[in-house]
């Protein structure tokens, strides 16, 4: 088939169109391509070279037009996507030669500038942010080590503005539609979120894609917003924005369980947003929150199940199901749990989001008893130098905590340490379950998925050579249109042997299935 | 509407502090995006970044936008002219017999440096208010005598910087304005009174200056008339000087517009050859010119209310001080003179160097010198040594400063206008301080100049004036 | 305000704004140009990483154009002293800028000397170096097949022909050549301009009427511009007027002169770093029409 793709009055420079022609050819599939300014003899050389089309008709001599023959549509999806990058390139090029050392410098560059990221050390962040907000733009604070003081004196400023100072140490947000730092890129819909957690919000909204929903804005706050000290400003805030937001129809807010007082706050607000609210205070109490008649989540994946259900219209259930179905997980436990040796006994968890591994043992608790940790939930399950210590039974490691990224970079960024642990873990005669996450979206890893799988081989490999079977579990943080894939994620994973379940909370319920049929 | 639904209806533009991979991500994603190369402002001083960011708090900073523009506007308008010769007591203001004037901003005699406590104690020598180097030293020291700046007086002095009574002085007028700036006759190289040499020989030259040239001089120059500075220090800035360390071309251009009148004056030939001569023989005669030619340039800028324009800088060879056009007069704001690093003439050692001295920076203050320093290539042996270096730091400028000269432009960088009105706030948000061509005196009275090179004003002075600007102008500081 | 100052200028367009006030729209935007069109003009603003096309000018600038906030379809204000453009808040300020003449017809003392073939050799051995599958160096080379330069290789002798009888309806013929190719100037023209330059500065060179030689690349110019789009249309009218690139120019006069063959190396090079094919095209022209004019060599 010959297809065209035509861009009117477009101009490119000669360098890009050589470019777009050569990678074109150089595709699969793609049997025969011509790329050029539509004049009357390039119109009658793709004629001649068999690239004849009635569209051909519409093309002047000001326009650029790509045309190509290939198998079928999807390869010509796939050269279009190709050349949209390429074209794109060229924007991305545009800038690289000059940054400005300074925010007035900017403004003169962009004077619409409305929203600030910044990432700059800790102690400097508190004077950026401000300048930011003299300016009455609204931030996205990435930058850790903000003092609690700092931070309430700049919500307390951004309060009276009306701006938004999403973080200190916030990691995520979606506005308007464009992901933020580390987010996913997500379907635009009537889902708002405010979250006080970084993986725990690309879980929920990574869901709520997977699911059919969608997203209207993500609206981060850091994770001491709701602390006594700051006393929810953001948390407030955002949900005030989501309530007067036409584009909103539901409402989910996700935490840690917050201080008493302020929970009440906020959940008396909730109550009055005349819309649905989700509350996700993750491994917090339900009761409260039906209380004032609001919606609770049992983990990530409810909330998200949930918020899609409202958004859909349809009756809102507690999710605690599997996705390939219960007998098929009940069966697959089984098959698991029997190729276990009998000294196989205990679970370990590395994960590289924060939340997620909160989430995790949070479930798991109840079945586990102890989960010794670098972020325990219960002090006397503290492990001391988890970096370069041992597990010690049931062991679950955040990755993300200070004692693991001093001097280095964010796992979500850099898994090799992660990545490490698995294979030493493997080699532990004691150890059944691996489990791990795998977050991808912008600011993740190009392809976090290839190390991770690569350790998962060679664990496995080295259990088996001594007579074990290492099992383990994953789940992906992400969608379908992240630049990494979910997909090509969770194959990456699935071809190292891992099974892989949709989300965090099915991974731990099937953990617990094997467990089960291990006893 | 809330400003954070506002937000909801715009079109995202983000700019990014910090983490480079998050604005990729954007314009991967072709979202309006700039990345801002963000560095800790004063090398992290927390206070420093405070008042900075209350100084450029957008209220504030209009105002001081605008006041900066009436500071750029003084300076671009200004029409320095040569109108005259006179004697430093009958023409400077509030000189007395007793008043020593120096370069650098105001110091007393004990914290005085070497060459210039040489050139005090020449300087009473030579007014005949003592007779010998003990004498001279016990009447500096006895509370009597007046040390007063230069740049308090209307006038400018390179190196020592020190005028007597009895000087002769260059007058120049700038016509926007009618302030006038005073600065003495450059006394040549080697063992010269500026670099604190103050023996027999200084003396006797001092005093030939007063007797034979500077009657030549003034009667050539009222034969001539006035001579239009600006246009002169715009021409020699095409011809390869940058009006501070070089000042070749300037030197001929004056010779050339004095000597036909010279020759016409009723002097004795004898006395017209000898002072022809002497200026022909010593390429900084037209440094004096060209200082109280940028001194009287600035001087309209000082009082402009809210202006972080700099009006003056100057060292004594202990402090570099600076004033702020928005600050007044009397407000200094000083750090310790750095020292130049530079060439030092064959013989001389980096021991031998004193620390960076006089008021002759106040051509870069006013855009020309080291900020012009690539339109005089010949320089570069002082700064490395390529052509290159000469002109990254005159591109540098263009950073702190407000605008680009009208007259005074950069053949190499296209005939583009100087960097012109440094301004403070600037200078501590981009870290870059301004760049000044300078020679460098023995650390020693009386041995004189050993080398030539580049130096910067201290990030202290700079620090200290902007606390004061915050202290002054910023509502939230007035009110706590 | 953002304020650029151009360092050079073409003459032509110095003299064209002296007589009058324009008013124009961005045409494209590209990172280191810009170009503009009015009623009856069509002009650019370069940065320094271009040589001086004609109506164009040269702004000192390090920052790429579009970081200026330029868009095509902004209007623009143009006076003998400057340029301005209100929805970018951009002017750039003409007065200082060095006025090139890039015109032709004032080169004097071309004459045809015995080191042409040598230089021309030269031309060819830049050709083989740059040249690739998708230009037209295989007219030179017949080094690479492809459809671009099968179809100018078949309507090639009818330009050769053209330009040797110099009658305009074979001219206006020939003028087809033009729009075939890829890049934004398609290749063909950028043969044309080649081709164009040489025609003009042989016949100078010969000592045959300017007057004569000057209709017949207005002609082809003009009519090769109905073939393709607007700012490589520009570039070949412009050439039909005896204005060429500044790079361009000096390669002429280096060609018919006695100046060392080397020379024509160096402008060669500096030819072939205009566009990704462009300049590898115009030398093709530029051999093309040397070899057509003095009998093969």
């Amino acid at each position: 088939m010959v297809k065209l793709e035509i861009r009117k009055n477009a101009y490119y420079d000669s360098v890009t169109l050589m470019l777009i022609s050569n990678e074109l050819k150089k595709l699969d599939g793609i049997q025969e391509a011509l790329v050029g300014m539509g004049t009357d003899l390039n119109c009658e050389i793709a004629h001649n070279i068999g690239l004849e089309t009635p569209e051909f008709k519409a093309v002047t001599s000001n326009d650029l037009f790509v045309a190509v023959k290939c198998e079928d549509e999807a390869t010509f999806e796939t050269a279009r996507n190709k050349l949209e990058s390429l074209l794109n390139k060229k924007s991305e090029a545009k800038e690289t030669d000059y940054y400005t050392p300074t925010l007035e410098g900017a403004i003169k560059i962009d004077p619409e500038l409305n929203l600030a990221i910044i990432s700059v050390p800790g102690k400097y962040a508190a004077e950026v942010t401000q300048s930011c907000l003299d300016r009455d733009i609204n931030v996205l604070l990435f930058s850790d080590n903000v003092t609690i003081e700092e931070e309430r004196s700049l919500k307390e400023c951004a309060d009276r503005k009306g701006l938004l100072v999403m973080g200190p140490d916030c990691g995520t947000a979606i506005i308007n539609h464009v992901p933020l730092a580390f987010a996913n890129v997500v379907k635009a819909g009537d889902i708002g979120i405010v979250a006080a957690s970084g993986t725990g919000t690309q879980e929920v909204s990574s869901l709520i894609d997977q699911l059919g929903g969608g997203i209207s804005q993500v609206i981060g706050t850091g994770g001491r917003d709701l602390k006594k000290e700051i006393g929810g400003l953001m948390m407030k805030l955002g949900l005030d924005a989501l309530v007067k937001d036409p584009q909103t129809k539901v409402i989910t807010l996700i935490s840690k369980p917050p201080a008493r007082e302020i929970a009440t706050e906020i959940l008396s607000l909730a109550a009055k947003a005349g819309k649905p609210v989700v509350i996700c205070f993750i491994g917090g109490d339900r009761t409260e929150i039906e209380a004032y008649g609001l919606v609770a989540a049992l983990s990530l994946e409810d909330a998200a199940h949930k918020a899609v259900a409202l958004s859909k219209g349809e009756t809102v259930r507690d999710y605690i199901e599997f996705s390939m179905g219960r007998v098929e997980a009940q069966e697959l436990a089984k098959e698991e749990a029997a190729k276990l040796t009998k000294g196989q006994i205990y679970v370990r968890g590395f994960y590289t989001g924060g939340t997620l591994c909160d989430e995790a043992m949070k479930l798991m608790l109840p079945k586990l008893g102890h989960i010794y940790s670098n972020i325990p939930l219960q002090p006397e399950d503290k492990l001391t130098d988890a970096r370069s210590g041992k597990s010690y039974q049931h062991t679950f490691l955040d990755f993300g905590d200070d004692e693991f990224t001093v001097g280095r970079p964010h796992p979500m960024i850099d898994p090799s340490l992660r990545a490490e642990r698995v294979i030493t873990d493997g080699k532990d005669s004691e150890c059944a379950i691996i489990m791990v996450d795998c977050v991808i979206g912008y600011g993740s890893h190009d392809n976090p998925a290839k190390e991770l799988s690569d350790s998962i081989r060679v664990a496995k490999v080295s259990a088996e050579a001594e007579g074990r079977h290492l099992l383990v579990v994953a789940s992906v943080c992400g969608t379908e249109g992240d630049p990494q894939s979910l997909s090509r994620t969770q194959r990456q994973l699935m071809d190292a042997g891992a099974v892989v379940l949709p989300s965090n909370a099915q991974a731990t319920r099937f953990v617990e299935l094997v467990l089960s049929n291990m006893r | 509407m809330s400003k954070v639904n506002e937000l909801f209806r715009k079109e995202l533009h983000v700019v990014n502090f910090g983490i480079e991979a998050f604005y990729q991500d954007l314009t991967k994603q072709n979202k309006p995006a700039v990345h801002v190369n963000w560095k800790p402002i004063a090398g992290g001083d927390k206070e420093a970044a405070k008042n900075l960011r209350l100084l450029i708090h957008p209220e504030l900073h209009a105002k001081i936008e605008e006041a900066n523009q009436e500071a750029l506007r003084r300076i671009l308008a200004a029409q320095p002219t040569l109108v005259g010769l006179g004697i430093a007591g009958e023409v400077i203001p509030g000189m007395t017999k007793e008043t020593i004037l120096h370069a650098g901003p105001p110091i007393t005699w004990d914290r005085m440096c070497g060459p210039q406590k040489g050139a005090v104690r020449g300087g009473l020598i030579y007014e005949g208010l003592a007779d010998n180097l003990e004498a001279a030293e016990a009447l500096a020291d006895s509370g009597r005598i007046i040390f007063d700046p230069c740049n308090m007086h209307d006038a400018v002095g390179p190196m020592a910087g020190v005028v007597t009574y009895s000087m002769p002085v260059w007058i120049l007028e700038n016509k926007a304005f009618g302030n006038r700036s005073y600065c003495t006759l450059n006394e040549g190289l080697g063992k010269v009174l500026r670099f604190g040499a103050f023996d027999e020989e200084v003396l006797r030259r001092l005093r030939w200056m007063k007797e034979v040239l500077y009657p030549v001089l003034k009667a050539g120059l009222e034969i001539k008339g006035e001579i239009d500075i600006k246009t002169m220090i715009a021409m020699i800035l095409q011809m390869g000087d940058e009006g501070h360390n070089r000042n070749k071309a300037g030197t001929s251009l004056l010779l050339r517009e004095l000597t036909p009148a010279i020759f016409e004056a009723e002097v004795a030939n004898d006395l017209k050859i000898a002072a022809l001569r002497f200026i022909n023989s010593n390429d900084h005669t037209f440094l004096n010119i060209s200082m109280p030619a940028c001194k009287c340039t600035l001087d309209p800028i000082l009082g402009i209310p809210y202006s972080t324009v700099l009006a003056t800088m100057s060292r004594n060879g202990t402090d570099f001080g600076i004033r702020i056009a928005g600050l007044g007069k009397d407000a200094w704001f000083t750090g310790p003179a750095e020292m130049v690093e530079g060439l030092l003439f064959p013989g001389f050692t980096e021991e031998d160097a004193a620390h960076d001295l006089g008021d002759s920076c106040i051509t870069e203050t006013a855009g020309i010198g080291g900020f012009c320093m690539a339109a005089a290539p010949a320089i570069v042996q002082f700064v490395g040594g390529k052509v290159s270096d000469a002109i990254n730091y005159s591109k540098q400028m263009y950073e702190i400063t407000i605008g680009e000269g009208s007259a005074y432009k950069i053949p190499v960088l296209d005939f583009r206008g100087g960097p012109t009105g440094i301004d403070l706030l600037k200078v501590v948000q981009t870290g870059i301080r301004p760049v000044i061509n300078t020679g460098i005196a023995h650390k020693d009275a009386g041995v004189g100049q050993v080398g030539a090179g580049i130096v910067h004003p201290p990030q202290e002075c700079f620090i200290k004036a902007m606390t004061a600007c915050a202290k002054e102008w910023s509502p939230e500081l007035s009110m706590s | 305000m953002k304020e650029l100052y151009a360092f050079e200028q073409c003459q032509m367009l110095h003299k064209v704004l002296l007589s009058e006030q324009k008013l124009l729209q961005v045409h494209s935007v590209f990172a280191w140009a810009v170009n503009l069109i009015g009623d009856d003009i069509f002009l650019s603003i370069l940065s320094g990483r271009h040589c001086l096309r004609p109506m164009s000018c040269i702004v000192h600038s390090d920052i790429p154009f579009t970081t200026y906030g330029v868009r095509e379809g902004f209007s623009v204000m143009m006076s003998v002293d400057m340029i301005y453009i209100p929805e970018a808040d951009l002017f750039i300020n003409l007065t200082n800028s060095r006025k090139c003449d890039l015109s032709l017809d004032t080169l004097e003392g071309l004459l045809i000397t015995r080191t042409l073939a040598i230089k021309v050799n030269i031309l060819k051995e830049l050709i083989k170096e740059k040249g690739c599958e998708n230009d037209l160096s295989t007219l030179i080379t017949g080094r690479y097949s492809n459809p671009f330069a099968d179809l100018v290789r078949k309507r090639l002798p009818l330009l050769q022909k053209a330009i040797k009888e110099g009658t305009l309806p074979a001219i206006e013929q020939a003028a087809s050549l033009a729009g075939c190719g890829i890049g934004l100037t398609p290749s063909s023209d950028d043969l044309l301009i080649g081709y164009m330059s040489v025609y003009l500065a042989d016949s100078k060179a010969k000592g045959k009427s300017s007057k004569e030689a000057y209709q017949i690349t207005a002609v082809l110019g003009r009519k090769a511009a109905e073939h393709t789009n607007t700012i490589s249309g520009a570039f070949l009218e412009q050439c039909g007027m005896g204005l060429l690139f500044s790079d361009m120019k000096k390669l002429m006069y280096a060609l018919y002169s006695d100046t060392e063959a080397e020379t024509v190396r160096h402008l060669g090079q500096r030819i072939q770093s205009i566009g990704s094919t462009s300049g590898t095209d115009m030398l093709t022209g530029i051999v093309l029409a040397i070899v057509n004019l003095n009998d093969g060599l």
